[in-house]
């Protein structure tokens, strides 16, 4: 049951509820606030394929030991195809496990995967075609467990203050729990810093829709 | 989903057990061989026995080799085993291996079955629309709107500016210039006796905000680069290559005047040309005050970027971009195709192709030449204007640059959009030819290819009235009166006096845009 719930948690974000609910909460911010936010959910930042090797490499050591000393015999001229063949499996297969390929990649190179997703998402999804420039962006990366907010250059980060930040922190704690209540209530504790420095104005107006798209 | 999750960890699960559990089937092999490694044919003199943990053992010609470990003796001993022992070890990774795949294959169809990733925005298209196509939405509210007018509008306005500021008389253009850029225009040259000869060699619509009804003012900046000739105190004259910004606004809901009152420069509600004399910025005929921005586009700022005496350096070798890239085709182009197709059955884009390759020789052999008159009858007045500045500009820096064999090679529909005044068709002109430039004074080469055809796409919009219903014209005749094709600088046949160059006859070339511009 333990292994059923490692396996499907991250999948719960990719539900239609999920993705209501993330509209409602974008709703929510946007009726108090005049910046434009967006949530965008990715499967992963970038495939952590050294660790899918990584995996591989081990599977295909764990199947040459046992060639070496398990009691029966086997064929020596079919070693390098065994070997081969347990790396390649062993690649496929480690891929398939969340929690095993962010043990093998290493935190920093999983941060590092989402500060880059963060930004390309950013570009890709336009938010910065705002008039006023601000935008925001919730980028939630489900393998690395992780998230990161990106401002447009409209929204100071002094005017925003130190609790905007930590309120971002805590968006990124609430990834790692995979638990998406948790998540959107997360994002929806921005608004409180956004309504005080930039209040919505009575002629706002929405200009990143907020409806679901798939990609 | 959760199904296939559930096998797959049952095969790793069948997958350990089979390693763990295959060992006692490989140590109750007949013989008993604990630490047997047998060759396949007999021979143990070369077998190569090892103390510590295993043996390699391998035997005559053709014969296979094998290994073996013993947990027990950690000694190996030749033998002459059969070949069943090794039979049993031979199979064991294959199974291992063979559960690995299965499970392989069970996550991937697991994986195959999962949602897609999603955020609460589309993906922003790589190009967003012109800020020209964008202004096109102005006609929703202001069905009179023309992007043809008003572009005409913007370089007679640019024009008629700078020789008001030449004559010291910028406050009868007080309804179309805030204080703000009349400031501007008469600080450039304030002991100027006269501006004229005012040329506009490109102007580029670059920002649009503001076209939708929520927005109460349309806002457009306009990049003009020109040239024009100042007459000082003296009686001196010198010309100046500008390159100025300007940014218009206007009420999003104002209503565009028709063709011929815009020219005018009169009052903005009603449109009547106002007495030369006056003492405020009221309309003489319909009494609103004229300066207010309420019913017209207003220029409310100036920024001269560069303003010099020297042309642009001219003669560099420019790549070509984008020419392999995909034809940037407007979305809704079958829809306005269907409707220009009702408004005029005759129209097909063959037969405008054929229009359009003779405008393209046309040019080609009137640019090269330095002889505009023979482009004159196929080109708009102000693509007319803009390749004069050109021709004049080159001239003046003694170059001379020449398109030789150019033919077009293939033609796409990109675009077609229609207002109330005008049809406009944009079409991607695929074409090859000899593109060089060379010094007057010596004829020696400056840049490009005498003999290597350089191959490029353009844009190119063309333009025709709005009520105009007849199949395009490729012969050299008035399209009014059917005598020789004859048309003087402005644009009208030398014998009927009709102007052939405003479209109210056949398509004429309005505009062409390069591949890395044009964005739809």
């Amino acid at each position: 049951m333990a292994m059923k719930f490692l396996l499907t948690r991250d999948a719960r974000f990719l539900t239609t509820e999920a993705k209501d609910r993330a509209a409602q909460t974008v709703k929510a911010i946007e009726a108090k606030t005049s910046a434009e936010v967006v949530i965008a959910v990715r499967k992963d930042s970038a495939t952590p394929r050294h660790a899918d090797y990584l995996g591989g490499f081990l599977i295909s050591f764990v199947f040459l030991a046992f060639l070496l000393f398990h009691p029966a015999d086997f064929d020596i001229e079919l070693f390098p195809l065994y070997v081969l063949g347990a790396f390649v499996l062993g690649t496929l297969l480690t891929s398939f496990f969340p929690s095993l390929r962010r043990v093998l990649a290493g935190r920093q190179s999983l941060e590092d995967a989402v500060r880059k997703g963060a930004a390309a998402t950013f570009l890709e999804l336009g938010v910065t075609r705002t008039t006023g420039r601000n935008g925001i962006l919730v980028y939630l990366s489900l393998l690395e467990k992780a998230a990161y907010v990106v401002t447009d250059i409209g929204l100071d980060a002094e005017l925003l203050g130190p609790d905007f930040e930590r309120q971002k922190m805590r968006i990124g704690e609430a990834m790692g729990t995979l638990e998406p209540s948790t998540v959107w209530a997360a994002i929806e504790a921005l608004s409180p810093y956004l309504e005080r420095a930039y209040p919505r104005l009575a002629d706002d107006v929405n200009e990143l829709p907020d409806e679901v798209h798939s990609v | 989903m959760k199904r296939s999750r559930w096998w797959s960890w049952a095969g790793l699960f069948l997958a350990s057990l089979l390693i763990f559990a295959v060992p006692s089937v490989g140590s109750a092999r007949p013989g008993g061989g604990q630490s047997y490694s047998g060759s396949r044919s007999s021979g143990s003199s070369g077998s190569r026995s090892s103390g510590s943990s295993g043996s390699r053992s391998s035997g005559s010609s053709g014969s296979r080799s094998s290994w073996s470990n013993s947990s027990s003796s950690r000694t190996t001993y030749p033998s002459s085993s059969s070949s069943s022992s090794s039979s049993d070890g031979g199979i064991l990774p294959l199974i291992v291996l063979l559960v690995l795949v299965v499970v392989v294959v069970v996550l991937w169809k697991g994986q195959a079955g999962k949602g897609k990733v999603w955020s609460t925005l589309p993906i922003a298209p790589q190009r967003l629309p012109s800020a020209r196509k964008r202004l096109d939405a102005l006609k929703q509210f202001d069905p009179d709107f023309s992007m043809v007018l008003f572009e005409d509008f913007l370089y007679t306005l640019y024009s008629r500016a700078h020789e008001m500021r030449g004559a010291h008389k910028l406050s009868r253009l007080a309804a179309y210039l805030d204080e703000a850029s009349t400031a501007t225009l008469a600080g450039m040259s304030p002991g100027v006796k006269r501006v004229d000869s005012v040329v506009v060699g490109s102007m580029l619509i670059d920002a649009v905000s503001g076209t939708s009804i929520a927005q109460p003012m349309t806002i457009v900046g306009v990049q003009f680069e020109t040239n024009y000739t100042e007459t000082n105190a003296q009686g001196v004259e010198q010309s100046y290559y500008a390159v100025e910004h300007w940014t218009l606004r206007r009420p999003t809901t104002a209503k565009s005047k028709p063709p011929g009152k815009l020219e005018i420069f009169g009052c903005p509600s009603c449109g009547a040309a106002q007495p030369e004399e006056r003492d405020n910025n009221v309309c003489a005929y319909c009494g609103e005050l004229m300066h207010t921005g309420r019913f017209d586009w207003r220029v409310t700022e100036i920024l001269v970027q560069n303003r010099v005496t020297r042309g642009p350096q001219l003669g560099g070798e420019t790549p070509e971009m984008g020419t392999a890239s995909r034809t940037i085709i407007a979305p809704n182009l079958a829809t306005w195709m269907q409707a220009l197709n009702a408004k005029d059955p005759s129209f097909s884009f063959s037969a405008m192709g054929e229009r359009l390759k003779l405008i393209h020789r046309e040019i080609n052999k009137a640019w090269s030449a330095r002889d505009w008159k023979i482009a004159r009858p196929y080109v708009s007045d102000q693509f007319f204007q803009m390749q004069l500045y050109w021709m004049e500009t080159y001239k003046r820096a003694g170059l001379r640059n020449i398109t030789e064999g150019a033919q077009v090679t293939r033609l796409e529909l990109a675009d077609i959009s229609c207002d109330r005044w005008f049809d406009a068709v944009t079409v991607r002109v695929y074409a090859t030819g000899l593109d060089y430039t060379i010094k007057d004074q010596d004829q020696s080469l400056v840049s490009g290819s005498k003999s290597k055809p350089r191959p490029f796409t353009e844009y190119w919009t063309l333009i025709r009235g709005a009520k105009v219903t007849r199949p395009p014209d490729t012969s050299a005749q008035c399209p009014s009166c059917a005598a020789e094709l004859k048309v003087n600088m402005a644009g009208s046949c030398e014998y009927c006096g009709a102007k052939l160059s405003s479209g109210e006859f056949d398509w004429v070339l309005s505009r062409i845009e390069q591949d890395e511009s044009y964005s739809g």
